[in-house]
Order: C-alpha cells, then structure tokens, then sequence
C-alpha cells in the first residue's frame, strides 16, 4: 500500500540521491587545501575533524550538551508542528481563522532569526530561547504547507465522501492523510533544517549551559579550529538522522492510519 | 417516493435542463437516456445534491441515503481495491467483499493500490463500491464506461443482479446497455 499520491520517479531518486564518491571527492578536496594551506588554525583537515569527535564523544559533557540541545530544539520542532497542522486544518475551515493568523506568518517568516534571538532573550531564559526560536522558525513553514496541501485536495473525491456521507474521521483518514502528506513531508524536511540552523544560532547567542550552541562559542572564544569543525559536523548529523527517523515515523503512522481505513 | 418535479438548470446562457420532470418507481431501475452533452450528469448532480437547481424540486430525495458510481471512477489513489470498496461499507467483512470482487473478476487485486489498477478495473472497483454501500437510491452514472465486451456482459449481468429490487437511477447513453440492465422505466432526455 502506498503513502503518497506523488510516487517519487526512479530518475527523481537518483537526482535526490548522495553519492559516496562524490562525497569522497569532496573530502579529498578538502584534505589536500588544508595540507596545502597548512594551519589548522585556519582549515583543519577532515581526518582531525573525525578524530576531535571521536574525543569529544569520550566524555560525558559532549552526550550531555546534544541530549539537552536536542530536547529543546526538537520540543520546538514538535510544538511547532502540532500547533500549525492544528491551525492550518481550522483555517481550512475558517476564513476569518485565515485572515487572523496571515499577518503573524508574514511577519514571523519575514523577520531575520537574530532579531528574533534578541527580541526574545529579553522576554524568555536563555535556557529555553532555542525551543522558542525553534518553534518559530517551524510553525509558518509547517502551517502554510500543510494549509496549501487541504486546500489541494481532490474536490471530486470530497464529493464522492459527501454523497456516500462518510463520516468526517474515515475522510479525515482515507482522504485527507495521503494527499496532504507530501505538502506535510515537504513541510517537515525544510522544517527541520531551519530549526536546526536557528536554534544553534539561538543557543550560540543565548549561551545556555551543556549545551551544542555553548561548545561552539567556546570553540570560536579560543580558536578552536577542530572542534568548531567536529561540533557543526555532529549537529549535520542529528538533523540529518533526525529527519530521516522522523519522516519514517510519519510514513509509518499514515501508513497504519490508511490500514485502519 | 422520490419525485423529480419541472428541474430546470443553466449554465450562464446555456440552458442544460428545460422543465424536467420524472416519477422514480421505488424498487426499480430507471433508466436515463441521452446524447453526451444532454444534461444526464448535470440532473444526476443536481438529484444527488451536489448542485443546485434554478427552478423545480426533487422531493423526497434529500433525505435519502444514497450511493453512486460516478462518470469518473473517483476513487483513493494510495488505498488498496479493498480498502477503497471498504470506505462506504466498513460493516462488511473482508471474506464478503472478496466474494464479490471475485464474482467481476477483481480477484487477487484487493490489496493492489487504485493507482495500479487498469482502467477497467478502476470502473469496476467503483461500481462495487456503490453496489455495496448501504443506501436507498443508488445513482449510476454511465458505470460500465471503458469495459471490453466481455467484461462488460458480465458486470452488467451482476449489477443488474445486485440492483434487483432496489431504488436505481442509471444513466446511459447506449441503448443496448439500458436493454441488458432491464430497467422498468426508461426516459430519454433529448425530449426533455
């Protein structure tokens, strides 16, 4: 059974695919400017990099700052995405709901992420700036797609569910779900990403303790070339892992949701 | 006892529906006939409550259940043959719907998402889907549509079958089709 109503061509997997050599490639680039450059100070070399995150992995402020950084920051994510599937499904059914909340998306999505760092560091702890600035950067992008994505769904299949009067929560489920997933999906993955880059970018500026954003303003306090490098390669790979989960968890639900019929 | 009184509809100055009336015998298939363009859908939407009419009445309809194949097959792309049959009939059991499938030949595709399915098949998952949904009128809306000769025989031999002693309103524009589902009552739409 699929998920999606946009099956993915075997042409668009490949365009959208990483390959190992090209990634190999990449490094090698990299290791022979740094060789050539010569001063770690300025571009350290891919092996350090590897070998400063295999030291900081050693100790338990490293699992610590990630744990407490990743709580907040996916808190955001996640309250971000609630709140705008929520709203975004109210809306479709309320213009003035719509009219409402269209200037806070306009402005929260125009409004450059220092600003907001700064405005809401004066209003909320620094400890808790990142989920904020998290939920931010989220909620707009998750609301205005999935909004787009109801009101894309297929007038002639509501149709079909008006005449047979199917009740609203099997539309919700048969309906609904598959065709505003791939807006959701998209949603999710440029969602995500913000958050990541902002809520660092928050943590960097707030300087919350144990936490990713407070190693990398350490790392650039005493020129640490080599764990500035290891802490921005650590938080690629939690988003980059965090997505990936987190998109197959979604399929996952659809897919037991559909099952339910 | 639905009652289709003096229906009239226009699309801006294109008048589709003159002063239409029609007497549905409960019970029974009444069959609708017309060139394509006549107006069979608009008075089809219009008795299934999806459009409005800008004069007459359709009394009694409102208020009944009702269950349809449309002119497209409308069904959820990403669900199964199965899953889409079950979405207006979740009472019934998966062994029941099985049996019928299998009695048009949609054996073995129950779990074969709609977006797989051939044309043919597609029309006849949906044709199902409404013969089985619980309901008090059924609407059929040129249902064996883009079916070969042979399959067409035989679903048209089971619907016909299926719709015995219940309230159909089938719309067509082949005689022959009208002649096979045997319908009590047939009402050309050219004469209006």
């Amino acid at each position: 059974m699929m998920t999606s109503t946009t099956p993915e061509s075997k042409e668009g997997k490949r365009k959208g695919k990483i390959r190992l050599w090209a990634v190999l490639v990449w490094l090698a680039v990299w290791q022979l400017v740094s060789m050539w450059i010569g001063q770690e100070i300025l571009l350290v070399s891919p092996v350090t990099v590897v070998c400063t995150v295999v030291k900081l992995a050693a100790t338990a402020e490293f699992w610590l700052s990630i744990a407490s950084s990743m709580i907040r920051i996916v808190g955001g994510f996640l309250l971000g995405v609630i709140l705008g599937v929520v709203l975004a499904g109210l809306s479709a059914a309320s213009v003035r709901l719509r009219e409402f909340l269209l200037p806070f998306i306009v402005t929260v999505k125009s409004i450059p992420v220092a600003s907001f760092v700064i405005l809401v560091l004066i209003w909320v702890s620094s400890r808790n700036l990142s989920v904020l600035i998290s939920f931010l950067m989220v909620f707009p992008v998750i609301y205005t797609n999935v909004l787009d994505g109801i009101s894309q769904v297929d007038r002639k299949l509501l149709e079909m569910a008006r005449v047979f009067e199917i009740p609203f929560g099997r539309q919700l489920r048969s309906i609904y779900v598959s065709q505003v997933l791939p807006y959701f999906r998209a949603g999710c993955s440029l969602a995500l990403g913000l958050c990541w880059k902002a809520g660092v970018a928050a943590e960097v500026i707030g300087i919350p303790q144990n936490s990713i954003g407070e190693n990398l303003y350490n790392a650039k306090i005493y020129l640490d070339t080599p764990a500035l490098f290891a802490w921005t390669l650590v938080i690629i790979c939690i988003s980059v892992l965090f997505e990936k989960g987190f998109l197959k968890a979604i399929g996952y639900c659809v897919r037991r949701l559909e099952q339910r019929g | 006892m639905p009652e289709i009184i003096n229906i009239s509809k226009s699309y801006g100055e294109h008048r589709v529906l003159e002063q239409f009336s029609l007497h549905i015998q409960e019970g029974e298939t009444t069959c609708i006939m017309g060139r394509s363009g006549c107006g069979k859908t608009t008075l089809l939407r219009i008795l299934m409550g999806l459009e409005t009419a800008d004069e007459g009445e359709t009394g009694g309809l409102p208020s009944m259940k009702k269950s349809a194949v449309f002119q497209e097959d409308r069904l959820c792309e990403n669900l199964s043959a199965m899953a889409n049959i079950r979405l207006t009939c979740p009472e019934r059991t998966a062994e029941e719907i099985r049996n019928e499938m299998k009695k048009i030949d949609l054996g073995g595709c129950e779990n074969q998402p709609a977006h797989e399915l051939s044309g043919g098949m597609r029309r006849r998952v949906a044709l199902l889907r409404a013969l089985l949904a619980p309901c008090q009128i059924l609407f059929l809306d040129e249902p064996f549509k883009g079916l070969d000769d042979e399959t067409r025989r035989k679903t048209i031999a089971y619907t016909k079958e299926a719709c015995r002693g219940r309230t159909v309103l089938f719309v067509t524009h082949d005689e022959k089709e009208a002649e096979l589902m045997g319908a009590a009552k047939v009402v050309s739409l050219d004469e209006g």
